[in-house]
């Protein structure tokens, strides 16, 4: 005679089975499940950061600060910000540091950006952010004006959905140049408002794990 | 995060903690006998019922994931520090079998006023004190030592969430099977060889 211990066995090898079937939910179907959420936030701006304010926070050793460049190869190579890592928007994982650590997400305006952070935060990365304006808006900011008539800073939001780099070098020097670090901000200096977005959620202290 | 508001979450966890504290009561878990048991391999009561709740746990969250409804990745899992781990687990196993419980069946035990559930948790609270006043001292040892992160069978051995679940079953289920074998084997020594002739006076 069948014992209710041998029918929940069955039952649990064949729920188990059945999970091995299911397999794993491929990245697409998680963001799917995920946009219209995340891309009311987009729409919202709460996960905008201001370039200024990151440029503040690069400077705050109580904060860490992950840069990710999504744009092509050939403007990262042009200029990228200093300790920004290229990675294309199709290889992101959610397998970049989190406790106490900030990723900020860059393309050369916002859309690849915000594509970026799509994904990384439908698949489960923390304390993903977006650089207001991209790199462009960047230089706009801290690249000194020159006979190219670059220097004024523009509204955050650009103008434009090409994604492309609207700043002209005639070389190639990735981070080396100096408005790729700028020097720290100064007491007093004249410094740029913004409204504050970056908000690290530090290390979870660790939680007794009890044993019932 | 938090679903149900903060009020409501708080509800909740009550009732779960209340649940867990009834059928942790109910499995005897309240009666140091039977937890000490285990390690005597008289009764491996222990053994199924949390064997049991994994292996509960684990098909229902692997279900919930394969089906899209729940993000494994959202869900707090306990970096992993390998020396404390290790150092703390010893230290509990000896205190479980010298004084009877563990943490949480000790409360179980004192909600029901056993004076060896009382004084266990008396104990733990004299112990939480001084850990703390040691943490110092403690301190590198406790945070970085071993120190691997958030790691889940899953990441150590690259295999699927469903796949490591059918392996728990299996070993649950086994380990069920062995532990009754365990159990019976226990039974007879403790009656002992049965007298020659083996007729009743």
């Amino acid at each position: 005679m069948m014992r209710w211990s041998h029918i929940a066995a069955g039952v649990a090898v064949a729920a188990a089975l059945v999970a091995v079937a299911l397999g794993e939910p491929g990245p697409e179907v998680k963001i799917e499940a995920r946009r219209a959420a995340l891309q009311a936030r987009l729409d919202a701006r709460e996960v905008h950061v201001d370039p200024w304010e990151l440029h503040e926070g690069r400077w705050n050793s109580r904060m860490k600060v992950v840069l990710i460049d999504v744009r092509h190869e050939a403007d990262y190579n042009v200029f990228h910000l200093r300790g920004a890592r290229r990675i294309p928007v199709d290889q992101l994982q959610p397998n970049l540091p989190t406790a106490g650590v900030a990723v900020v997400v860059m393309s050369n305006d916002e859309a690849a950006a915000e594509a970026a952070w799509l994904r990384l935060t439908a698949l489960g990365q923390p304390n993903a952010y977006v650089l207001a304006g991209g790199v462009n808006l960047w230089l706009d900011i801290f690249r000194p004006a020159d006979a190219h008539g670059h220097g004024a800073a523009v509204n955050a939001r650009s103008e434009t959905t090409a994604d492309v780099l609207r700043h002209r070098f005639d070389t190639a020097r990735g981070a080396s140049w100096p408005f790729a670090f700028p020097p720290r901000p100064h007491a007093g200096a004249p410094r740029r408002a913004y409204s504050k977005t970056l908000k690290v959620r530090g290390a979870v202290a660790k939680s007794g794990g009890g044993c019932g | 995060m938090a679903p149900f508001g903060y009020a409501g979450d708080a509800g909740v966890a009550t009732l779960i903690g209340l649940a867990f504290g009834i059928v942790l009561e109910r499995s005897g878990f309240g009666d140091s006998r039977i937890l000490t048991a285990q390690f005597y391999l008289h009764n491996m009561r222990v053994l199924k019922v949390m064997f049991t709740a994994i292996v509960t746990a684990s098909l229902l969250l692997a279900l919930g994931h394969g089906l899209g409804l729940v993000d494994l990745a959202g869900i707090w899992v306990p970096p992993t520090h390998l020396w404390p781990g290790l150092l703390g687990g010893f230290l509990l196993g000896v205190g479980f079998l010298v004084g009877g419980y563990c943490p949480g069946t000790s409360l179980v035990a004192s909600a029901t006023l056993k004076l060896d559930g009382l004084a266990f948790v008396g104990g733990l609270v004299l112990g939480i004190v001084a850990f703390n006043a040691a943490t110092p001292a403690l301190l590198d040892f406790w945070e970085h030592s071993g120190h691997l992160g958030r790691v889940t069978l899953m990441d150590a051995t690259g295999l699927s969430t469903g796949a490591i679940v059918l392996g728990v079953v299996v070993l649950a289920l086994s380990a069920f099977w062995v532990a009754g074998r365990v159990e019976r084997a226990a039974r007879r020594r403790r009656r002992g060889p049965v007298p020659s002739g083996g007729r009743l006076t």
